[in-house]
């Protein structure tokens, strides 16, 4: 290559040879190591370059795009405006994966059948606790368990009356087995909740159908459990000592 | 059924969306607008680097790639990217008719975001530089800068979309680098 066609190509396009239209690249390097011209023109011309490329232009915000959408009559482009929104607001705090709005929304909102479920669970764990707990002599039913805190009192109640001291001692062991069930049962439900997130409500409804789904469902479950309970002695018998138990707590009172 | 057609629209070439748009497809509208507004706001922004500016000009050619598409003749040889680079270039002349004002300040779209702190400011302060001498660039000088460098088309697709020769083109890019090369030596570190 002549000099003077690496000044007029270098003038025109640059540092970037691929542009030099036909130019033998080799041909250009060989130049530019032999001539101290050529070299010379040719680090202006990659400092130039070099200085407008960090003029960069960003991208346009795609809210632009919404509007033009709506404006001929289509709908808004169906991804998370929102999540660039925010990424723009605050760069670096938001991460990709923000989703959209709606599906914020649909997260949010109640789903009645996955706690319809949670309480037909909760009720299937007080079935258990009552009917199969291991000596089936005594047992209390959970919904009526005093908080732990609450333990020491119902201890000093039932010392009041004329129960034998090694049954008081076995109530309350039962009872802080009771308290143990219950904060497990809080925990299950949280899971639940957890799970309800991560898996489709329609996946819960087909992986059992048997737990009852709807309001009333539920209403006639729990009656039935009652009404088991007031046929079985073990149960009655428990029943017996809550009832003395809360008319000693009427007489503090 | 519709998963095939979101597929396949996606994945169609810039002449069948335009065909499609000009029959009043909204969908074949949304995809050829992503694939090319950042295009449209490329140039639009170093011509004039006001962000907001540049929106407008963004716009301004989605709106009429959906009115005009119609306009758009397949098989005459003209490529559709072509098509639409003179769209935002008489867009541009046209926004520099309306505001006749200097334009002095820059907005920040010329920092890379991923680069280092104290390589973003030296950014800055080059992209500011260089934006101020771009912007004092005769417009068809600065058009032609535009379109070959920061947009790498050839000099004869640079040519057709400005309405000139090759010629034409390369001594408007010729004058461009010459003035910018003057100017830019003035800044100690941009050259």
């Amino acid at each position: 290559m002549k000099i003077t066609q690496f000044k007029k190509m270098v003038a025109l396009h640059g540092a970037d040879v691929t542009r030099w239209d036909g130019a033998d690249i080799d041909a250009v390097k060989a130049l530019i190591r032999e001539s101290e011209e050529a070299r010379a023109l040719y680090n202006e011309a990659q400092a130039l370059d070099d200085a407008l490329d960090r003029f960069k232009a960003g991208s346009v915000d795609l809210s632009v795009l919404d509007d033009v959408m709506v404006r001929i009559g289509g709908e808004p482009v169906p991804r998370s405006s929102f999540s660039e929104e925010l990424k723009a607001a605050r760069p670096g705090m938001i991460p990709d994966d923000v989703p959209a709005p709606e599906v914020i929304a649909a997260r949010a909102a109640p789903r009645p059948m996955i706690w319809m479920t949670a309480a037909a669970f909760m009720a299937a764990l007080v079935v258990s606790v009552v009917f199969f707990r291991g000596e089936g002599d005594i047992s209390v039913q959970q919904a009526v368990v005093a908080e732990a805190p609450q333990m020491q009192e119902q201890e000093t109640v039932l010392a009041q009356t004329d129960m034998p001291a090694e049954e008081v001692d076995r109530l309350m062991l039962e009872m802080g087995d009771m308290v143990d069930d219950e904060l497990a049962a809080h925990e299950m439900i949280g899971l639940l909740a957890m799970a309800e997130t991560e898996v489709p409500q329609q996946d819960v409804r087909q992986q059992d159908e048997s737990v009852p789904q709807s309001e009333e469902d539920i209403d006639a479950f729990l009656d039935q459990l009652f009404d088991d309970a007031g046929t079985d002695p073990a149960l009655q018998q428990e029943m017996d000592l809550w009832k003395l138990f809360l008319e000693g707590q009427t007489r503090e009172l | 059924m519709k998963a095939e057609k979101a597929l396949s629209i996606e994945d169609a070439s810039d002449e069948d969306l335009m065909a499609d748009i000009a029959g009043g497809d909204r969908e074949a509208f949304r995809v050829l607008a992503e694939r090319y507004m950042n295009l449209f706001y490329s140039v639009a922004f170093r011509m004039y680097p006001q962000r907001a500016d540049a929106e407008d000009v963004v716009q301004e050619a989605l709106l009429r790639l959906w009115s005009k598409a119609h306009l758009w003749k397949a098989g005459t040889g003209a490529a559709v990217s072509t098509w639409l680079y003179r769209l935002t270039y008489n867009l541009c002349v046209d926004q520099k008719r309306r505001n006749k004002h200097t334009v002095t300040d820059l907005d920040d779209d010329y920092v890379d975001p991923d680069a280092a702190a104290d390589q973003r400011i030296q950014d800055k302060q080059t992209g500011a530089i260089v934006g101020k001498a771009l912007q004092n660039l005769p417009e068809r000088q600065r058009v032609a800068l535009v379109l070959c460098h920061y947009q790498g088309l050839s000099n004869a697709e640079a040519a057709d979309i400005m309405g000139t020769s090759v010629k034409g083109v390369e001594g408007l890019l010729v004058r461009a680098r010459k003035a910018l090369q003057a100017e830019l030596k003035q800044y100690k570190g941009v050259l």
